[in-house]
């Protein structure tokens, strides 16, 4: 295990603390230095900005506004930030997302040490990167053409959905995102019409059948 | 026509019986006439003979009488006689004069018959002409007598006659109510049956018919009733393995989000930390080893979490043969040692109704138990939808039952609790061992919706 991330700068973005100890340590041992950690997406965002890492290394479900809007948020700020997302999930849709949005790599958080290191330094040579556990399934998903409904919500409304489904109220997902509870509102609309759902249950069920949340 | 119609049962068949004996009667009446008719007849050709016959008398009589003194003494027989037993007399002088005619009847003076009665009933003679010296006697046999009385006694009859029809028309209505009462009953018990009071039933009426109409009802409602108890057990019990598997689904998702949240990231930082200690201890091989180990071991864990996690998934939307066809094809991929034979035919059936989530999770526990327990090389799967039922066979090559498939009684995700999610379904699950080997699962249940054990037993 002597992969050499010599003298890169990383950005730690997971809601669980011992997990982000782990990774730390074991980015450190491959001679990478952690230069920040935080466990949200507006903290990740706003540790960026000041600390301007070589490499953000975030999980795609955390508290707030959650690892895609900050995803989307940190490219907003510097269109040339390196992130590579870490799920918990195996589904395609939010790898596909991710990539599209423009982070730099994809990865199961299951996957072993090394390739963990493996991809942090991909995406640090600026190269892509994608789980192959998932390779096979996401570009069956893209082949496939399955008409899954997911694929038409924008990615603005794709976060939405996603905050929705795990619970939480029009308001709380207003709070999260900054937005006004209007704004959210007419996009829970355009996610109620583009997936024919008529309420919040059904919601969580679709997100559910989809992986992007367990329960 | 309509009119009639409109009359209850009673009065129609109380008018049609009444219109029978109306008729009889009237046939009666005309054999009545006719002998009438004879007896008239015979009455006043007898009288007219007598007369006659007296006439002639008279006339041998008058022989000795001179002409001039013939025609007062004639006259003075006669006139006292008036008619003679119901024949009127003329005499008539030798020039045709009329010296004399006899007065009309004194019977029931006044009286008379119709026509019609008297042209029916009254016999045709032609008038006797007795000659007495120059006179003649012209005797005309006169029935009017007769006929008035046969009149008097036809119209009594009738009058009898309508009085009888009369009480037979209200007696026969009067019967036919009492016997036809319970129908009211019946009537009454088909209503309250009709709109859903299904505990009604009739006494057993004392007319045999009736009685046997209201065991056939009673019979009929103790079967309704118990087809509707039935059927409300039936939707209680359908509702009842909704709810549990409603909160079976719930205690699935709490269970996989709690290995979610906590034991997958707990193993994911396990692992990394594992990892770190594998990279800082390479000059201590007692310590590396063993941390070696455990990243080896994290690992078999998150994929034990990850299958877990996908067997506590619910089905994926969309139509049932493109889930069936992801997840065969995602179970291939897992189990390339396994050779997958697959004929799906599920039409346009979805995947997110209850049948159709039960067709997936039976094709997922069959073959967790083939990859478990069978030790096959092959499986085929068959699921068709056809003709209102789902029929599904999972056939492998393995060890067979002898192996001992675990049924996970209770957990509900094991082939007993397929079985009992089935036969709420109102179908089975069959599990057989071919005489060629291996072991071979066969499901089938109804397809529709709605109240699938009673059509079943109907």
């Amino acid at each position: 295990m002597n992969s050499n991330l010599q003298g890169i700068r990383v950005l730690l973005a997971d809601d669980h603390a011992v997990v982000r100890l782990g990774f730390r340590l074991l980015l450190e041992g491959a001679g990478a230095s952690v230069v920040g950690e935080a466990e949200n997406g507006e903290g990740a965002v706003q540790r960026y900005a000041e600390l301007t890492p070589d490499v953000v290394v975030m999980d795609v479900s955390m508290p707030g506004i959650g690892g895609l809007m900050a995803l989307e948020r940190l490219l907003a700020w510097e269109a040339r930030a390196k992130v590579l997302m870490l799920s918990a999930h195996h589904d395609d849709i939010v790898p596909v997302r991710a990539l599209r949005l423009g982070a730099r790599g994809y990865l199961c958080k299951r996957a072993a040490p090394e390739e963990f290191l493996r991809a942090v330094g991909q995406v640090a040579a600026n190269r892509r990167y994608l789980d192959p556990e998932l390779a096979a399934t996401v570009a069956l998903g893209q082949l496939s053409g399955s008409g899954n409904p997911l694929e038409t919500l924008s990615e603005r409304e794709l976060a939405v959905f996603i905050k929705l489904a795990e619970g939480r109220s029009v308001n709380d997902v207003a709070g999260d995102f900054c937005l006004s509870p209007s704004t959210v509102g007419t996009h829970l609309y355009h996610i109620k019409q583009k997936l024919n759902v008529q309420n919040a249950a059904e919601l969580a069920l679709v997100a559910m059948r989809n992986g992007l949340i367990e329960a | 026509m309509t009119q009639l119609h409109r009359l209850s049962l009673h009065t129609r068949i109380s008018l049609v019986l009444t219109g029978l004996a109306a008729s009889l009667l009237l046939v009666l009446g005309g054999l009545w006439l006719h002998g009438a008719r004879d007896a008239i007849h015979e009455e006043v050709e007898a009288a007219s003979r007598v007369s006659a016959q007296w006439l002639q008398a008279l006339a041998g009589e008058m022989r000795a009488v001179p002409a001039t003194v013939l025609p007062a003494r004639v006259l003075g027989m006669v006139r006292p006689l008036g008619r003679i037993r119901a024949n009127a007399l003329e005499v008539r002088g030798a020039d045709g004069n009329i010296l004399y005619r006899s007065p009309p009847p004194t019977y029931k003076a006044g009286r008379t018959v119709p026509d019609w009665f008297a042209t029916l009933l009254a016999p045709q003679f032609a008038p006797r002409t007795v000659a007495v010296g120059d006179l003649r006697l012209v005797l005309t046999p006169d029935a009017s007598r007769s006929i008035i009385d046969a009149w008097d006694d036809l119209l009594a009859m009738a009058g009898r006659a309508l009085l009888l029809l009369a009480i037979l028309f209200l007696a026969t209505r009067w019967a036919l109510d009492r016997a036809l009462q319970p129908l009211e009953a019946v009537m009454a018990a088909l209503d309250r049956t009709g709109s859903g009071r299904f505990d009604t039933r009739l006494p057993v009426f004392a007319t045999p018919e009736l009685g046997r109409l209201s065991r056939a009802f009673n019979g009929m409602a103790d079967r309704l009733r118990a087809a509707v108890d039935d059927n409300v057990h039936l939707e209680t019990e359908q509702e009842v393995a909704r709810q549990i598997q409603d909160r079976l689904d719930a205690e699935r998702r709490s269970i996989a989000r709690e290995l979610h949240d906590e034991l997958a990231q707990g193993i994911t930082a396990v692992r990394a930390l594992a990892g770190a200690i594998v990279q800082r201890s390479g000059e201590l091989p007692a310590l590396q080893n063993p941390a070696r180990s455990i990243v080896a071991v994290t690992g078999e864990m998150q994929d034990g979490v990850r299958n877990i996690l996908l067997r506590l998934r619910p089905p994926a939307v969309g139509s049932l043969q493109t889930v069936l066809e992801r997840q065969l094809a995602a179970w291939r991929l897992q189990h390339e040692a396994i050779e997958l034979v697959t004929e799906l035919r599920c039409g346009e059936q979805a995947a997110d109704d209850i049948r159709g989530q039960t067709v997936v999770r039976i094709v997922q526990e069959g073959l967790t138990n083939i990859v478990r327990h069978a030790a096959a090389s092959r499986v085929e799967l068959a699921i068709i939808h056809h003709a209102g039922r789902w029929e599904i066979s999972l056939a492998d090559n393995g060890r067979g039952q002898q192996a001992g498939i675990s049924a996970q009684a209770g957990c509900g995700l094991g082939l007993q609790g397929m079985a009992e999610r089935l036969a709420a379904l109102g179908g089975y699950l069959h599990k057989e061992s071919p005489l060629a080997g291996g072991f071979r699962l066969r499901a089938g249940f109804p397809a529709g919706s709605g109240k699938i054990i009673l059509e079943e037993e109907a």
